[in-house]
């Protein structure tokens, strides 16, 4: 049996193609987003500096926050703050972090810093 | 004709409904000295920006009201009460009204290691957490000087006028504390605005003590909460759960090191020092506020006790014996996996 294409057969199956297209690529770009580790720094409940955690080169960062300068050290695809002002210095004593599920939280610099990487894990939050 | 809409229409339905899958929103900030974090599944960005909106006015404005430390225009705060002591009855909101009520509810029921009134003790204790003391400075409070304040620590000092809603603190001595149930009202109060505005599926994240989780993920699946060991961190469980608090009572929260011992903020009303029965307490329960004032009360009490009271009260929880031994309730043993 010989198929027969009309116009408006052409115009149908290529509405379709275009649909399919930009939804396959629309879902693309949602993927994309997942692995792209990041580190945001937040002061005063700002967003203000973000790492790329995805290279393992060192880098830092030095700001000016409620107490004083905050340095923070990325390296290795983990984080960690090494100077701070501070009572008990909570935030340095923590050391290194690369868990989404576990901020570097500086209250008395009203400043913190969380991990986000776009993809669901297994555990969704902790309790401490 | 009608047979190509037919197939338009049901490829379009088919993926509409893709697209219909929630999206995942969080918002975090610092409030009430703590890390807050509302993370919402849906498909209304402008929704979530209303959620966030009520959880971050929120805890802001709990947060000045249950204060014992600073003042806020145009708002009769606990330091307001505090300052006031022996001196005036201050007239404050309801809210702020009915937490001390509802607390001195639960004491004079028997739970007595959780003590609104407690403020003289804590506040000594507080200095070591606060106060940028050298390391040659900190030692512990003075015992006998903690036990001549523990007479100003009598709940019945505080006198409530239900006509007038204010409070009077008798003795110029005494002083309120409500860090044992300030932030789990708080979040009660706020998740019932959440829930009048659609929040149906995500978590809230209130201090990292203070969890809560509605509804599920968009697979259907229920949120895992991990309980962390609150000596090294570690992951000792997970539990699957919706619509509940799970609040966590722990030395490791807020402490400092004196030579080589760990002295915390859970201080023992019996001994005046830190509770050191057990390591950690989590329960899971239906209100913010229950699960915050019963979590410090029961970190204090030996395992007998413990038991009694949750049973009484059919309470769920993990609890971390010093000897690092787990105990899970039945009521959640289903819902949990331990590592």
């Amino acid at each position: 049996m010989q198929l027969k294409l009309n116009k408006h057969d052409i115009i149908f199956t290529l509405l379709l193609l275009i649909i399919s297209v930009t939804i396959i690529i629309i879902s693309l770009n949602n993927e994309s987003i997942k692995g792209n580790n990041e580190a945001r720094v937040y002061l005063h409940n700002k967003h203000v500096y973000t790492f790329n955690l995805n290279n393992n080169d060192q880098s830092f960062y030095e700001i000016e926050a409620t107490n004083g300068l905050v340095i923070i050290e990325s390296k290795d695809g983990k984080i960690r703050v090494i100077e701070e002002n501070s009572n008990n210095n909570v935030c340095s004593n923590q050391g290194w972090t690369n868990s989404t599920l576990t901020p570097i939280i500086c209250l008395p610099n009203d400043l913190f810093i969380v991990i986000e990487t776009g993809e669901e894990k297994e555990v969704d939050v902790i309790v401490e | 004709m009608k047979q190509k809409f037919a197939i338009l229409f049901i490829f379009l339905v088919t993926f509409s409904g893709c697209n219909r899958v929630e999206k995942k929103y969080s918002e975090k900030f610092l409030s009430f000295d703590s890390y807050i974090e509302l993370v919402v599944y849906t498909n209304d960005e402008k929704q979530f920006t209303e959620l966030y909106n009520i959880t971050k006015d929120g805890f802001d404005y709990y947060h000045k009201l249950f204060d014992a430390f600073n003042l806020y225009d145009g708002i009769n705060n606990v330091k307001i009460i505090n300052d006031n002591a022996g001196i005036k009855p201050v007239k404050v909101e309801p809210v702020l009204f009915n937490l001390i009520v509802e607390s001195i509810e639960l004491y004079d029921k028997g739970y007595t290691n959780t003590n609104i009134a407690f403020g003289p003790i804590t506040s000594e204790y507080n200095k070591l957490f606060d106060e940028n003391l050298s390391e040659t400075k900190q030692q512990l409070p003075d015992l006998d000087l903690l036990i001549e304040l523990n007479k100003c620590t009598n709940i019945n000092d505080i006198v409530l006028d239900y006509d007038d809603s204010s409070i009077y603190l008798k003795n110029k001595c005494n002083k309120l504390d409500l860090g044992g149930v300030a932030k789990g009202y708080a979040t009660d109060l706020i998740i019932s605005d959440l829930k009048k505005s659609g929040f149906e599926n995500g978590i809230l994240i209130a201090g990292q003590s203070n969890i809560y989780t509605i509804g599920a993920k968009p697979d259907g699946s229920l949120f895992n909460v991990g309980i962390s060991n609150p000596v090294n961190q570690e992951l000792l469980a997970t539990l699957s759960i919706s619509d509940k608090h799970i609040i966590a009572s722990s030395g490791e929260q807020r402490y400092i090191m004196i030579d080589n011992e760990r002295i915390h903020h859970l201080i023992d009303p019996n001994t005046l020092r830190p509770a050191n029965i057990n390591q950690g307490v989590t329960l899971v329960t239906d209100s913010g506020f229950i699960g915050d004032f019963l979590s410090t009360h029961l970190f204090m009490l030996e395992k007998d006790e413990f038991k009694k009271i949750t049973e009484e009260l059919s309470l769920d929880y993990i609890l971390i014996d010093n000897n690092g031994e787990i105990i899970i309730s039945d009521g959640i043993s289903d819902a949990i996996k331990v590592k």
